[in-house]
């Protein structure tokens, strides 16, 4: 049986046309008997996608830590919020000692930037504030103008804060400007506003005021410098001896807004001897007569010059100075 | 990899070997040809050296019949062979060929690898064991149950 089962398994063999398909099937499998170079790269693979996931790690990090907007609240408490791509809060910083203890109070950090805003409004320190009638303006800084224009429209319709104290602040390095100078983007924008009218004045000079104590000192420097060229020299200097905006700095400090929209007026001719503000306590009283079609900022808009009426209104004054 | 002249040479001198292999499970030739591409593959991809001929030889021998079960299990084929699937054999061969072949081919598959090792290509019982993982009785016990069914099939007269 050995032997019948060698021979009769002997004569199977491989056809030729077998063994040359399979040579064939092998040449073309090995990509010409060179597939170690694909599979070297194949082995790379777990590597690449690594590095890939790495990669999207990192960026999607720097992407959450970058800012790429900016939220100043100013009030009494100076505060700002950066905001990244993804409209969330990546941080807040105080510019003044108010504002250092809300943002060390409250944390606001990873929010929606809307949420965020409405947060910090109904925090004591800001809300206490508010009743007090103190003008609250915020300031959007962000380099794209529709995404500025959008943040407005979304914080306005959360918060109830009417657009007119809204501020746009240009880009995005106006926001590092303002952090060199030590100041939260509103308070640059207004220092900046103020150094529009007396060169002189300083970041220093603004930082431990409030905004109504700087919307008063902008509304007597204007009026000084309407006197410089309108009145004679010595009014203007019974002027400067009575601004003494830094003597209180609390909520309590009355309403400067209507300063800069009243004072249109006062270019036009007729305004300048009609004001006598800052009473020691910071407060204005915008008793000014006049049409101010034009704020000192050459695009103030119509209808805020209240004639004389003594209360201009901090929303009615943020629009006089707004939108530069 | 190996190159295309180690392939080459290795396709003639185990091209037969695989062939059989393949005859005694697969029941038609485009299974025979789709596993004897496959195992040749398989050794142009292998990159490790075999010791030695009688080593490289063994490797293939694993891999055919492997590469056959896998075939078998994932087709859920029937383990039987009929008599036309013999068709496919070369027709060269005599009848007493013939007649050994269809009896090889109707024993259950478990006997055909220890009876195709033993028989044919000279392994012992202990290496046929290494081979199939089986125990060395085990297989003993195969070899004996698969010479009775060829001694009934093909006549008392065998002498293994």
């Amino acid at each position: 049986m050995y032997e019948k089962i060698k021979s009769a398994l002997d004569q199977i063999h491989a056809e030729d046309t077998l063994q040359e398909n399979t040579l064939r099937y092998v040449f073309e499998k090995t990509n010409g008997y060179r597939r170690g170079k694909s599979r070297f790269y194949r082995s790379l693979a777990p590597i690449a996608a690594c590095l890939l996931a790495a990669a999207f790690g990192v960026g999607g990090y720097l992407s959450y830590v970058t800012p790429v907007a900016a939220i100043s609240l100013d009030i009494n408490p100076s505060i700002e919020l950066e905001m990244n791509i993804y409209d969330r809060v990546i941080s807040s910083k105080g510019y003044n000692d108010q504002g250092v203890a809300l943002a060390e109070e409250l944390n606001v950090r990873h929010m929606n930037y809307s949420d965020a805003v409405q947060a910090l409004l109904e925090s004591d320190a800001i809300s206490d504030c508010l009743k007090t009638g103190e003008p609250l303006e915020v300031t959007v800084t962000s380099d794209s103008e529709q995404k500025s224009q959008a943040m407005q429209d979304r914080i306005s319709d959360q918060t109830e804060i009417p657009l007119e104290q809204f501020h746009c602040s240009g880009h995005h390095e106006q926001i590092d400007q303002a952090h060199a100078a030590g100041l939260s983007t509103g308070r640059y924008r207004a220092l900046l506003e103020l150094q529009a009218v007396d060169p002189e004045i300083t970041a220093q000079d603004v930082q431990g005021l409030t905004m109504a104590q700087i919307r008063a000192l902008l509304e007597n420097a204007s009026q000084e410098d309407l006197q410089h060229h309108d009145a004679p020299a010595g009014d203007v200097g019974d002027q400067q001896d009575e601004t003494d905006p830094k003597a209180e700095p609390t909520c309590a400090v009355g309403r400067g807004h209507g300063g800069s929209a009243g004072e249109g007026a006062g270019h036009h001719g007729d305004g300048s001897s009609q004001t006598s503000n800052h009473d020691g306590g910071g407060q204005t009283d915008d008793n000014r007569s006049g049409s101010g079609q034009t704020g000192h900022h050459g695009q103030g808009q119509a209808g805020h010059n209240d004639g004389g009426s003594g209360n201009p209104g901090h929303k009615g004054g943020g629009s006089g100075h707004g939108h530069g | 990899m190996r190159s295309e002249q180690e392939v080459e040479a290795a396709i003639r001198r185990y091209a037969d070997m695989v062939r059989r292999i393949c005859m005694l499970h697969l029941k038609n030739t485009s299974d025979t040809e789709d596993i004897f591409q496959e195992v040749f593959l398989k050794y142009a991809l292998h990159c490790p050296a075999f010791q030695t001929k009688e080593h490289e030889k063994a490797w293939l021998i694993r891999v055919t019949i492997n590469q056959c079960k896998d075939l078998l299990k994932s087709m859920y084929r029937s383990r039987t062979v009929s008599m036309e699937e013999l068709g496919c054999l070369p027709d060269r061969q005599s009848d007493d060929a013939r007649e050994v072949l269809e009896a090889l081919l109707s024993l259950p598959p478990k006997y055909k690898d220890a009876v195709y090792l033993h028989y044919y290509e000279g392994y012992s019982a202990v290496e046929v064991g290494r081979m199939l993982h089986k125990n060395t009785n085990t297989v003993y016990t195969l070899l004996a149950r698969a010479k009775k069914r060829l001694q009934a099939q093909l006549g008392g007269d065998a002498d293994v």
